[in-house]
């Protein structure tokens, strides 16, 4: 990792002493400046770290200090000064430098040391600073939620309406719909984001660990309890926490919950002392909140505390304009993570892919798309290639509720597609004479193919 | 004669590279005679505020080109400057480092 430093020293001598023994890392880049002056009017040149002489003519060490830390208020500023001084060195170092150093015999391998830890420093905030980045790309969610149908647009105006406030957002919508990915979207895209974003599945944690989860226990608060915790509740103070299937919550630690979001502060099990909460709360559910209200599996009060703005997420079967601008995204994501070149769809699977219903959403097309992937022949993706294989299909075909006689021409094309338009083979399987199948398809204006005939 | 500088501290932060040395030696030898005749100036014009600056400054050179007596001298000039009390000591101090140093030239002229 290369590192940059910068040297304010106006003794020639020393400066390139100290500028041969920095660079004896080949890591490390130096620059010298023979004046404060001449190093904060340039612009070229962004230090890792600067050593700063604590003599230099004409110029105040500990103003220069200052300077220096307020255009680079993340760089370290090392003092190095001809002569050791307690106190100077103590002020100094109260004044936010990094370390004082007395030009001695010890002091090339103590800069070296000190470098050695800011090069630490500097990989780990780099490495900060770049996730920091991915995250933000990846929740910016014009780039990270893909669509453009109109139903997708009105989600779109519902969460600039919720990163605006810290008003709490409950998102509803069938499992796959991309619930937690607009949560987390939303926490990114609000001044919370530099804060913690916490996700709780509720109905992943067991009743009896849900309490200690959310609020956190004290040593002892119960058997088992070796150690104090903090809860999820505490941890995303000052942030976000996303509780996902919200209705699976039981009435005990409904009621509990409701208190916390009343008194905005929590006391873990166990303990005495309570915690000023300051926690935007996004919470999802793929239920009807409100039948669950008057079935008697939630509370009322928490359910108008929790509604705040709602969103509700369209199913993919909703918006099939957005099933090929998705799969052209999940198959560069997939193609780009793989190593892969860029792969095409053939008009037959775009055909097929849009005609489908997606009972998992936009999870079951993401998983379809990358298993069409593997089956193509690594330049396009073929009809062929894309299997449909959700235990919810016969459901979700079901669901549909078109009229008998639109199902048993939707079953028999299936198998004309699937057993390359063979009427005979077809008739076996479904038990019905081959005839009914041409006189069908001859209702419909269809070929065996699927195409359609000119009347 | 024994040599008057030991270059053991720069030849061990040079890590082997003879080339650094050489042009470290230049830049003592091009800016010690300069250095010698400020300090003689400023015990001219008593400007003792210059003369413990520059005692100052030149302190680390000096260790680094291992100039040993004259470093013990130099802390010596920079405190009788800083006190600017007794002239005839920072007299004798002038001449004393000034010769080290003009010592020290002189034999790396001859070895560089």
């Amino acid at each position: 990792m290369e590192l940059v430093v910068c040297i304010i020293d106006d003794d020639a001598f020393y400066a390139k002493a100290l500028k041969h023994n920095i660079e004896r890392n080949p890591d490390y880049k130096s620059f010298v400046f023979d004046s404060a002056q001449e190093f904060f009017n340039q612009d070229l040149v962004v230090p890792d770290a600067i050593t700063l002489d604590f003599n230099i003519p004409n110029e105040d060490c500990e103003l220069t200090l200052t300077q220096s830390i307020k255009r680079w208020p993340d760089t370290p500023v090392l003092v190095i000064s001809a002569q050791e001084n307690i106190s100077t060195a103590v002020n100094l170092l109260q004044k936010g430098a990094y370390d004082y150093l007395e030009k001695n015999s010890e002091v090339h391998n103590r800069l070296l040391n000190n470098l050695k830890n800011i090069e630490k420093s500097v990989d780990l905030n780099r490495k900060v600073k770049s996730l920091q980045k991915t995250i933000e790309r990846k929740f910016n969610f014009k780039k990270s939620i893909k669509g453009s149908s109109p139903k997708l647009q009105k989600v779109f105006e519902r969460m600039n309406k919720a990163i605006q406030t810290n008003i709490t957002v409950s998102i509803y919508g069938e499992t796959g719909t991309g619930k937690e990915l607009v949560a987390k979207a939303i926490h990114y895209n609000s001044n919370r984001s530099k804060h913690p974003m916490v996700s709780l599945n509720v109905a992943a944690i067991p009743n009896e660990l849900l309490e200690s989860e959310l609020f956190g226990h004290e040593k002892g608060a119960y058997t088992g309890a070796y150690a104090s915790r903090k809860g999820r509740l505490e941890e995303a103070n000052g942030g976000s926490i996303f509780l996902d299937e919200i209705a699976e919550m039981n009435l005990a630690t409904q009621a509990k919950l409701l208190r916390v979001l009343q008194e905005r502060e929590i006391t873990p099990l166990g303990g005495n002392r309570s915690v000023k909460l300051d926690v935007r709360i996004l919470v999802a559910t793929h239920k009807d909140l409100a039948s669950e209200v008057e079935k008697g599996n939630f509370r009322q009060d928490l359910y108008y505390r929790l509604l705040g703005l709602p969103i509700h997420l369209p199913p993919l079967r909703e918006r099939p304009s957005d099933i090929l601008i998705l799969s052209r995204f999940f198959m560069d994501e997939f193609c780009k993570e793989n190593g892969l070149d860029r792969i095409k769809l053939s008009e037959e699977s775009k055909m097929k892919l849009v005609s489908y219903t997606y009972p998992g959403n936009v999870r079951e097309l993401k998983a379809i798309v990358e298993l069409a992937i593997v089956m193509s022949d690594g330049a396009m993706i073929e009809a062929n290639d894309i299997s449909y294989v959700s235990t919810q299909n016969a459901k979700a075909f079901i669901n549909e509720e078109k009229s008998l006689r639109a199902f048993n021409m939707e079953i028999i094309r299936h198998f004309l597609d699937k057993y390359d338009g063979d009427v005979i083979l077809v008739a076996n399987k479904l038990g019905i004479g081959k005839s009914t199948i041409y006189r069908m398809l001859k209702e419909e204006k269809m070929s065996l193919h699927g195409e359609a005939l000119q009347s | 004669m024994e040599k008057r500088y030991n270059l053991e501290k720069l030849e061990s932060l040079s890590g082997g590279d003879a080339n650094f040395i050489k042009q470290m030696v230049e830049l003592f030898l091009n800016e010690s005679e300069s250095n010698c005749v400020r300090f003689e100036e400023y015990q001219k014009t008593n400007d003792y505020d210059a003369m413990r600056a520059l005692a100052h400054k030149i302190k680390p050179t000096i260790d680094l080109m291992g100039l040993h007596p004259t470093l013990e001298e130099v802390s010596q000039l920079k405190d009788a400057a800083e006190e600017g009390t007794d002239l005839e000591r920072i007299s004798d101090l002038v001449g004393r480092v000034n010769q080290g140093i003009r010592g020290a030239t002189e034999d790396l002229k001859r070895d560089f």
